[in-house]
């Protein structure tokens, strides 16, 4: 009998159409397609498909037959939107002009095509676990392999629990550590790993767990277990240290990024009470069509890697990240001004900024934070702000994708300071409770700023790097004294020019970098 | 309902009811009573058909006819009170009389005839009622279901799908002579290869030579006012791109392709600023001239005056056909020049 289940229809019709180029031509194969599919799809049919159109069947399906979520928290906008302020506080409700999308659903997905790791955090029973449930079965593996590899964090967990254990006979028997064989648990081999509540692993068991996270290996007894490349996806019903144990530092570095799961709109009730009334469990329901095999998941992270990055988006994100690092009270020397600096030190706080009074402390974006960016969390957010590209089916990213990616890279990784003069500002107070609202604003302001300053287009420290990116090859004594005097003369007008700020600091310790590449250079020269 | 199928429909009831339950998840609007109608009719009529012609083929028909119908009716294509009429004559009408093919690939050619009625009958100018006549009178001369599917595009081609025209003249090629030149029309005993390079030479050309002798005459006016119903919110204007018609108005373009038996209008992205036509009424083609409202070949002469003002013409690139616009219509008027 043939299997049918129009729950596991998947569109035929382009998730996101473009509009037509002025040359067409048309196929009369087309003629019959349709609403209805004529058969099962040939073999190798699917893995000829445009992998990006793919995925968005794949995020279409989860949100319109899987998961019941209303939100469109993904804003993008081609023309004027929709807005509308509701209630005493002014709240903004905004009617996006383009395909928008559920972060609850578009994050794991991204993180299931570029391999990384994601942490859902929200209440009890909002959907996290099953949603991680339903990448590993994206990925190809049958729902009970998924939930028997699933990970249960809970108190008691040892690391035999997570990682395996030495065969017991062996252990007896054994007269070397090589002779004992290790039972490693099945999950480790899994291309999808899921650890559920993971806030509740105990703190040693967490290290344990590291090692296979960050660094994609498991070790027990001298023996190491190579763990495929894979995608993670952990659920906490709290990150803020609520679980039975705290998160060590380093496990929640190693996450790239957190989504949360929003409250479930009672006007959904209906679409429940019919799943419970049919019986119907979308998880077993998969459509094939949207299932992955490892070879185009392998492709998919290559055609992800191939987005580009143009210079001007990139741009913009050096300077927005360039905002937080610096303190300018951190440390004596130039180059150890920094707010880690100041970390490492133990320095309260509190009673640094508190001296920190030369700045409007309002307007400089790095007051805002408690810390910098890392380079895992700047890597991280290039190859998000690529995958949203990807998804979106263009092979470019835009300052919108990056804008749209960057809260969710960034949610546990910039820490606010909560008493910056920001918060106090009105109609800022709720930024202190919603992360994601507030980081947004963080770049749209950097942004604001980038643009007042006129970037885009007078950049003179940019001009001296790119000049210096053509090479040193045929440049002669002369024209390098010309360069270093001009790099001096930039430092000294911006020296005249009072305050220092966070993305000033980095060009002049850029024009430093360039004015050391130069004088060694010249010394060079000299010798020849 | 016939015996084969209640038989097939009472030892799967189960799961039969199941796919009805799910598909209401997805089709709010499917009903017990409009999907019974259309099983019960329709699809009752075409399993047995199938049974009939191909002994045991009631099971896997059955399948598909039930699958199709739960879509089919859920999107309101099929049943009481469907959107239009067609998918559901191609049901009733066509492919009973194919038992044959439909028992050989039940859910492909269910699939491909409903779907290409509901493109028929969604394109706006062309005639579904001509393709269902044609697959009902001709269908049955098909040998196999690939034919049968070559048909049903040369007589979408005919009804008036233009933008389907090359490919309609390939599909043509693989039918038997005799039935290529009866889905174009062509007087029996013609010489299919003779009418096909007719065909393809000149578009306004038709086997049944019911058009006069080539003259200058308006062939077609395709568009309308979109309050009409039509697409056009301001007068359009053309202009050749890349070698296609674009019909341009209102800061939206349609790529327009005519011929004899049709002509289609399909958005288009508008060209970037380098190749960005111009459309205006310039110089005419040689042999052409206007005086005041009237367009004159020599001896021919066509009058233009229903068009107002005539803001922009384009020459189709096989040179036979001149399309002009005018601020008097939302028409784009296309003057066949062979």
């Amino acid at each position: 009998m043939a299997v049918f289940s129009l729950f596991q229809k998947v569109s035929q019709a382009p998730t996101n159409p473009q509009p037509a180029a002025p040359t067409r031509t048309f196929d009369v194969a087309d003629l019959y397609r349709g609403p209805l599919a004529d058969g099962p799809a040939a073999p190798g049919e699917a893995g000829a498909a445009a992998l990006d159109e793919k995925l968005r069947q794949a995020y279409f399906w989860i949100v319109n037959s899987a998961i019941i979520s209303p939100h469109y928290d993904v804003e993008y906008n081609e023309g004027p939107s929709g807005d509308f302020t509701v209630g005493d506080t002014k709240s903004r409700l905004t009617l996006p002009s383009a395909q928008s999308y559920s972060s609850f659903v578009l994050l794991p997905l991204l993180t299931f095509a570029t391999r990384r790791k994601c942490l859902f955090i929200g209440g009890p029973g909002r959907g996290k676990t099953a949603s991680a449930l339903l990448m590993g079965i994206l990925a190809g593996y049958p729902v009970r392999e998924v939930r028997r590899a699933m990970q249960h964090g809970h108190p008691q967990m040892t690391i035999a629990d997570l990682l395996g254990s030495p065969l017991p006979a062996d252990l007896v028997a054994a007269q070397k550590m090589e002779d004992i064989r290790i039972a490693w648990r099945k999950w480790l081999g899994l291309r999808v790993k899921i650890i559920d509540e993971y806030n509740r692993i105990p703190t040693r068991t967490q290290s344990a767990l590291l090692t296979v996270m960050g660094d994609g290996y498991a070790e027990l007894l001298d023996h190491i277990f190579e763990c495929p490349e894979s995608a993670w996806y952990l659920t906490a019903n709290d990150d803020q240290g609520g679980g039975t144990y705290q998160v060590i530092e380093a496990l929640r570095d190693r996450i790239d990024v957190i989504v949360q799961a929003l409250a479930f709109n009672p006007r959904f009730l209906g679409d429940l009470l019919a799943r419970i009334e049919d019986d119907l469990r979308p998880e077993e329901v998969v459509p094939r069509a949207i299932v992955f095999t490892e070879a185009e998941i392998d492709r998919l992270q290559t055609e992800i890697r191939a987005v580009a990055f143009p210079s001007d988006v990139r741009r913009r994100i050096e300077f927005f990240a360039s905002q937080f690092e610096f303190c300018e009270l951190g440390g004596a020397q130039f180059e150890y001004k920094t707010k880690d600096t100041a970390r490492l030190a133990g320095t309260d706080w509190a009673a640094l900024s508190a001296q920190d009074n030369g700045r409007d402390r309002l307007k400089d974006l790095g007051c805002q934070t408690r810390n910098g960016l890392s380079v895992r969390n700047l890597m991280t957010l290039l190859i998000y702000a690529k995958a949203m590209a990807y998804f979106r089916g263009h092979r470019t990213v835009d300052l919108e994708d990056v804008r749209q990616v960057l809260p969710f890279v960034l949610h546990a990784k910039l820490q606010p300071d909560l008493e910056a003069p920001f918060f106090d500002a009105p109609g800022n107070a709720s930024l202190r409770q919603d992360r994601i609202g507030w980081l947004r604003r963080l770049f749209d302001l950097a942004c604001t700023e980038y643009d007042r300053l006129d970037l885009d287009r007078d950049d003179p420290a940019g001009a001296l790097a790119t000049e210096f990116r053509r090479g040193l090859e045929g440049v002669s004594e002369p024209e390098v004294r010309n360069r270093l005097a001009r790099i001096e003369r930039l430092i000294g007008e911006w020296a005249r020019g009072g305050k220092l700020y966070g993305h000033l600091y980095d060009d002049l310790l850029q024009l430093k970098y360039l004015h050391q590449r130069y004088t060694n250079y010249l010394r060079w020269l000299k010798t020849q | 309902m016939n015996a084969a199928f209640s038989r097939v429909l009472a030892s799967a009831r189960a799961d039969f009811n199941r796919r009805f339950v799910e598909a209401r998840h997805r089709y709010p609007e499917l009903t017990p009573e409009r999907f019974a109608a259309v099983l019960q009719g329709p699809g009752d009529a075409l399993v047995a058909a199938a049974e009939q012609a191909a002994p045991g083929s009631a099971g896997a028909v059955a399948q598909a006819v039930y699958d199709a119908a739960l879509l089919l009716v859920g999107q309101r294509l099929a049943g009481p009170d469907a959107r239009h009429p067609w998918i559901q004559a191609v049901w009733a009408d066509v492919l009973p009389r194919l038992g044959g093919l439909v028992a050989v690939a039940p859910e492909r050619l269910i699939a491909a005839l409903s779907n290409a009625a509901g493109q028929v009958a969604a394109t706006p100018g062309a005639r579904p009622e001509q393709w269902i006549t044609l697959l009902r009178d001709l269908g049955p001369s098909c040998g196999s279901v690939e034919e049968l599917l070559a048909l049903g595009q040369v007589a979408a081609w005919r009804s008036g799908l233009s933008h389907y025209r090359t490919g309609a003249l390939a599909a043509a090629d693989r039918l038997p002579a005799a039935l290529a030149l009866a889905v174009v029309d062509a007087p029996p005993g013609s010489d299919w290869p003779v009418v096909r390079t007719d065909l393809q030479r000149n578009v306004w050309h038709q086997p049944g030579g019911r058009l006069e002798r080539a003259r200058l005459r308006v062939a077609a006016r395709v568009g309308a006012f979109r309050g009409f119903g039509g697409l056009f919110a301001q007068p359009p204007r053309i202009a050749v791109a890349l070698g296609h018609w674009l019909a341009l108005a209102d800061g939206s373009a349609w790529h327009l392709i005519a011929d004899g038996w049709g002509a289609t209008l399909h958005r288009a992205e508008l060209p970037g600023d380098d190749s960005m036509p111009r459309p205006a009424f310039g110089a005419l083609p040689d042999g052409l001239r206007l005086q005041g409202a009237v367009l004159r070949r020599g001896r021919d002469e066509l009058d233009l005056s229903e068009l107002g003002t005539l803001t922009s013409h384009a020459l189709s690139s096989d040179g036979a056909t001149l399309a002009v616009t005018g601020d008097g219509t939302h028409a784009v008027v296309l003057i066949a020049l062979t």
